[in-house]
């Protein structure tokens, strides 16, 4: 927990610093002609957001010398066996742990691919792709799921809801 | 007034009228357990089917689409931690521990019971003191916004986890509401010559993506992909439970009309402060986001009591309470009508109808509830490895149609990944809304108050009504700050 947590504050002060220089270029109260300028509020938020980052950092690099939790320890617990009662089909662990960052993966190409295949086309591929990597091997239940996805696309958002489709 | 009530019964009860409410409570239920389609999407699509209807129609069919969407979000906020709409988020909190701990039925039950209770106590609200709460919302200037959202946002401090990431989070929140068009000096900020960000970024897409994005790929990478979900018995009226809930409903409910009546504030806050104060006035405050009943009987009853209350400003003044009243107000105007003071003795009638109608919806939401989730739960037992691939195409097909935008939809793929990393260290992100929601009439109402008073920041405290709103936050975050330090101290007092 201590690296991810000193990480997401260097993330977070770093971020807010080059906004915050961003923020010092707006027009100021003597600038426009409103008597509060799109400055102040902003910066505020910034300033503060850099000073609270600040403080946790400090506070985790506290707490982690007092707790003497290594990074190592907290590695181990997130790689830690879950529990996989009435699991569709078992995995290795290594699979499973990279299986978002693939399923991401997809999720961008399925958007991506919209534009060149169209929404439908890409979306069928996608809804099969998808669930066969979600971990479901059986061949019908990739087709049912492809085709309520179709049924769910074209019928009840374009037709039904008439909503507009990307 | 009871005249009036009696002739909207009877313009209710002509049989289209009943169809047409029955239609929109239906409708609304879905709606609101789509993740990504909320109220407003449901609203604007309506829109021009309205067009052929008399205006009473209409409006009972708008006005019940908006309130059983406000009460269907906890289905999928309590089955699948997704919430349906913005005004649900709260609600997952402690109704999703509670599905993983075989208890959806129990938590569905209270969920309904709630939310059919704080609509009613609404509803009834609306109806006898309109006049009454509109004048004391008049009252209301710059200043009291300002302390009234600064107020809001020491929710954070209530929120169970870490008081520092809490109020990181709610600054992010805070920053990502100024990035657009400033709409007092139209500068623009934070765009990056982008003409997608001109507009700001929505709040669908942070919702929909830290939300629901982040879950599926939660779920994706934990080792089963499927959990299979106990059969559970949804129960309404269970006396155990009632017992347990009725003093947070009761304060709930009249926290969810006060805080609805303000406009601007919304069902979302509404939540997200009785939420907050269901946890302060509770004996086991560390009981809240494990699956505490409490914890979902606080923001339902609050988000539905709300939704009714953001109708009074409405019809009495014209101005809208949240995002979906100011399209119902958009769609007066387009039916050639102009709520204001004026509005209830000019159309009395419709108002009474659309009031009357508001109180059978209620009911309807009580009847009908329970068999549309029995429905709707089958679908718990469908592997999650083809849930997941619709639950990603329901969000992105829902983020896209509010603006047309794929760009919204890449925003929200980025809070989704955002919210997924941000879950790894127990970061709060509804905090991050809190943010985004109060940012805006915190920025604009800070602004107006500091020009009403050519600049001098004491305006806020020599007002009785902001001093006594930012006393209560100061008050907030250092009792959060000191809670800590004395019960350290009573540790050590007890171990010596």
């Amino acid at each position: 927990m201590r690296i991810p947590t000193l990480i997401f504050s260097g993330c977070v002060f770093a971020v807010s610093a080059f906004l915050a220089v961003l923020a010092l270029g707006l027009p100021g109260s003597d600038e426009v002609s409103t008597f509060i300028g799109p400055r102040l509020w902003p910066l505020t938020v910034l300033v503060i957001t850099m000073l609270l980052s600040i403080l946790l950092g400090l506070r985790t690099l506290a707490a982690g010398r007092n707790a003497g939790e290594t990074a190592g320890e907290a590695e181990e617990r997130a790689a830690a066996p879950k529990d996989d009662t009435g699991a569709d089909e078992a995995e290795s662990p290594a699979r499973s742990r990279s299986r978002h960052w693939l399923l991401l993966a997809l999720v961008i190409a399925w958007t991506v691919a919209m534009e060149f295949v169209g929404f439908a086309t890409a979306t069928v591929l996608f809804a099969a792709v998808a669930t066969w990597l979600l971990g479901n091997r059986n061949v019908l239940s990739i087709v049912v799921t492809t085709v309520v996805s179709l049924v769910l696309v074209s019928v009840v958002f374009n037709e039904l809801l008439n909503i507009p489709l990307p | 007034m009871l005249e009036s009530l009696l002739n909207g019964l009877a313009v209710v009860l002509q049989p289209m009228n009943l169809v047409i409410l029955l239609s929109a409570v239906f409708i609304g239920f879905v709606g609101g357990a789509l993740p990504g389609l909320s109220g407003v999407i449901l609203v604007v699509i309506l829109l021009p089917v309205t067009y052929g209807m008399d205006s009473t129609s209409a409006f009972m069919l708008l006005t019940a689409i908006y309130a059983s969407t406000v009460f269907s979000g906890l289905i999928t906020s309590i089955l699948y931690r997704a919430p349906g709409t913005p005004e649900a988020v709260m609600t997952s909190f402690d109704g999703y521990p509670m599905t993983q701990k075989g208890e959806a039925g129990k938590a569905l039950g209270i969920g309904i019971l709630s939310s059919a209770i704080g609509g009613t106590v609404g509803t009834v609200a609306l109806i006898v003191f309109t006049p009454l709460l509109a004048s004391v919302a008049l009252q209301f200037s710059s200043p009291e916004f300002f302390a009234l959202a600064v107020l809001g946002l020491t929710v954070v401090a209530s929120l169970g986890s870490d008081l520092l990431l809490g109020l990181i989070g709610a600054m992010i929140g805070l920053f990502i509401a100024t990035i657009g068009i400033d709409p007092v000096t139209a500068t623009s900020r934070f765009t990056f010559g982008s003409l997608n960000l001109a507009s700001g970024i929505n709040l669908i897409p942070i919702i929909v993506g830290m939300f629901a994005i982040s879950e599926v790929l939660k779920r994706a990478g934990e080792n089963s992909s499927h959990k299979a979900m106990k059969e559970f018995r949804i129960r309404i009226f269970d006396g155990a439970v009632l017992k347990k809930i009725r003093t947070t409903l009761a304060r709930s409910s009249l926290l969810g009309v006060g805080v609805g009546i303000l406009p601007g504030i919304g069902a979302s806050t509404a939540a997200m402060i009785s939420y907050s104060e269901a946890v302060r006035w509770s004996r086991h405050p560390e009981c809240f986001g494990k699956g505490e009943a409490n914890g979902i009987a606080a923001p339902e009853a609050a988000n539905n009591a709300a939704a009714m209350g953001a109708l009074v400003p409405l019809f009495a003044l014209g101005i809208p309470g949240s995002g979906t009243t100011a399209i119902i107000l958009g769609a007066f105007v387009m039916h050639g009508l102009q709520p204001g003071p004026t509005f209830m003795s000019a159309n009395g009638e419709l108002i009474y109808a659309v009031f009357v109608g508001l109180l059978i919806v209620n009911l309807m939401i009580l009847a009908f509830a329970k068999p549309f989730i029995a429905v709707l739960s089958r679908l718990l037992n469908v592997p999650y490895a083809a849930l997941g691939p619709i639950i990603i195409i329901c969000c992105v097909v829902g983020t896209y149609s509010v603006q047309n935008s794929m760009f919204d939809v890449w925003l929200m793929l980025g809070f989704g990944v955002a919210g997924y990393l941000l879950e790894k260290i127990n970061f709060p992100l509804v905090a991050i809304i809190l943010g985004v929601v109060l940012g805006p009439i915190a920025e604009s109402e800070f602004r107006r108050s500091l020009a009403m008073s050519q600049g001098d920041p004491m305006l806020f405290f020599t007002r009785p009504i902001s001093a006594t709103l930012l006393a209560a936050a100061i008050g907030i975050v250092t009792l959060t700050l000191l809670a800590p330090l004395w019960k350290r101290h009573r540790r050590r007092v007890a171990a010596a």
